[in-house]
């Protein structure tokens, strides 16, 4: 009984040990702004031929322009109503990693721009979005996943904007 | 391979937070995204919101109730008043406005929900201030969602849970990770759907879910057409004093 509670307590202090940066912007700063637009730039160029996992450069460029649109479009619909104030900004996604297909990932930095006056106001770093499809179903989910081939890229885009959204509310 | 597959799933469960519920005052207040005229002498500055009063059940077509509904439009108001410049800062004074809310008109049919929202404005003891409209309307429609053919992976995962657990397996996580990625692509999917400033997709298919969001963004359209009369109607009395300069 007693190494069950030390390791519930390890774990624990383990997942406290999950550090995300502080949020750059104040709650008065984010209650002043509306999010006028969402652009993602690649800061990665397509690979070539990997050992062991070949990936097609014209796959992954084709994939490259479906998580820009859709990471876009994921990014602006969690920022549609609010918040609600005055100054525009546009949220600039740097993609910095990105596997896709089944289990897939996107992640990089995003730059709060002031339309206004193109000020930077701060920097979301190591925003990540993952196809976690059928994970929480141990391997019997993981294959039934990865046999109903589900949209990718659109529930990663997702995760990423619901990730940004939560980074984006914390108090501090 | 594997290894760092499970590695993919423990970082995503570690960082995947719940959808955040966009505030609710938020979805009233009208933002700069409207791009309406901002305040000029000598409105600019000289509001603020007194008394918010609403029809004998209104608040039954936003889904809260009358107190929450009260506190909502009054901070929405202010919000809206002060993106355009023309709240007034200090509460004690400037043009207190009273305002009352109509129950929004509702109609439905297969593939929407259209609501009216009515704002009437008054001021307390003191003369409206030029160019301050009494009323105020707004009318949205909200879309049905559509939604992702997930059947192939969902007839899979029900045939799958039958077999599971006429051997003993209860596959609840599995079940519950469907919902999940049914929820995701669903939203995918209307992410890429463009809506007008009076007609937005609503967030769920359900006939009281669409009339909520019909009622809410009707309402905040009506707020807009409240603060741009006020600027088309100072824009036409500068253009006015300047044409007999």
């Amino acid at each position: 009984m007693k190494k069950v509670l030390v390791l519930i307590a390890a774990v624990v202090a383990l997942a406290g040990c999950v550090s995300i940066p502080p949020n750059p912007l104040t709650p008065d700063a984010r209650q002043a702004l509306f999010v006028k637009d969402v652009a993602a730039t690649w800061a990665l160029t397509p690979p070539k031929k990997e050992p062991k996992k070949p990936v097609d450069p014209v796959e992954f460029k084709a994939a490259q322009t479906d998580v820009e649109t859709r990471l876009t479009a994921a990014v602006g619909n969690a920022f549609a109503s609010s918040p609600a104030g005055a100054d525009g900004v546009t949220f600039k996604i740097e993609i910095k990693r990105f596997t896709p297909g089944f289990l897939g990932s996107v992640g990089g930095d995003v730059t709060v721009i002031r339309v206004a006056d193109n000020k930077v106001l701060g920097v979301y770093t190591d925003v990540f979005g993952a196809d976690t499809s059928g994970a929480q179903g141990g391997l019997i989910g993981l294959a039934i996943a990865a046999a109903s081939k589900p949209d990718s890229i659109g529930i990663m885009s997702n995760q990423f904007a619901t990730n940004l959204r939560a980074r984006f509310e914390r108090k501090k | 391979m594997a290894k760092r597959l499970v590695i993919g799933g423990l970082l995503a469960a570690a960082v995947v937070q719940p959808a955040f519920a966009q505030s609710r005052v938020d979805m009233f207040t009208v933002s700069g995204r409207f791009e309406l005229p901002k305040a000029a002498p000598p409105l600019a500055g000289t509001l603020r919101v007194g008394t918010v009063t609403q029809a004998k059940d209104a608040d039954l077509q936003f889904g809260i109730g009358p107190n929450a509904l009260k506190t909502t439009l009054s901070q929405s108001l202010q919000a809206s008043l002060r993106n355009f410049g023309y709240l007034q800062a200090d509460a004690a004074s400037g043009v207190a406005i009273n305002v009352e809310l109509a129950s929004p008109k509702l109609t439905s049919d297969k593939e929407s929900v259209t609501a009216t929202s009515r704002l009437s404005f008054t001021v307390k003891d003191g003369a409206v201030p030029a160019c301050m409209p009494a009323s105020a309307e707004g009318t949205f429609q909200a879309l049905k969602p559509k939604k992702a053919d997930t059947g192939g992976s969902w007839l899979a995962t029900l045939a799958f849970s039958a077999v599971a657990v006429s051997a003993g397996y209860i596959p609840t996580g599995l079940v519950q990770s469907q919902v999940d990625n049914s929820a995701s692509q669903n939203a995918a999917l209307n992410a890429r759907r463009v809506g007008g400033k009076a007609e937005g997709v609503a967030p769920s298919g359900s006939s009281t879910e669409m009339q909520t969001y019909a009622a809410i963004n009707a309402t905040q359209v009506a707020i807009a057409d409240f603060i741009n009369a006020m600027g088309v109607c100072q824009a036409a009395a500068a253009q006015q004093t300047a044409a007999v300069n």
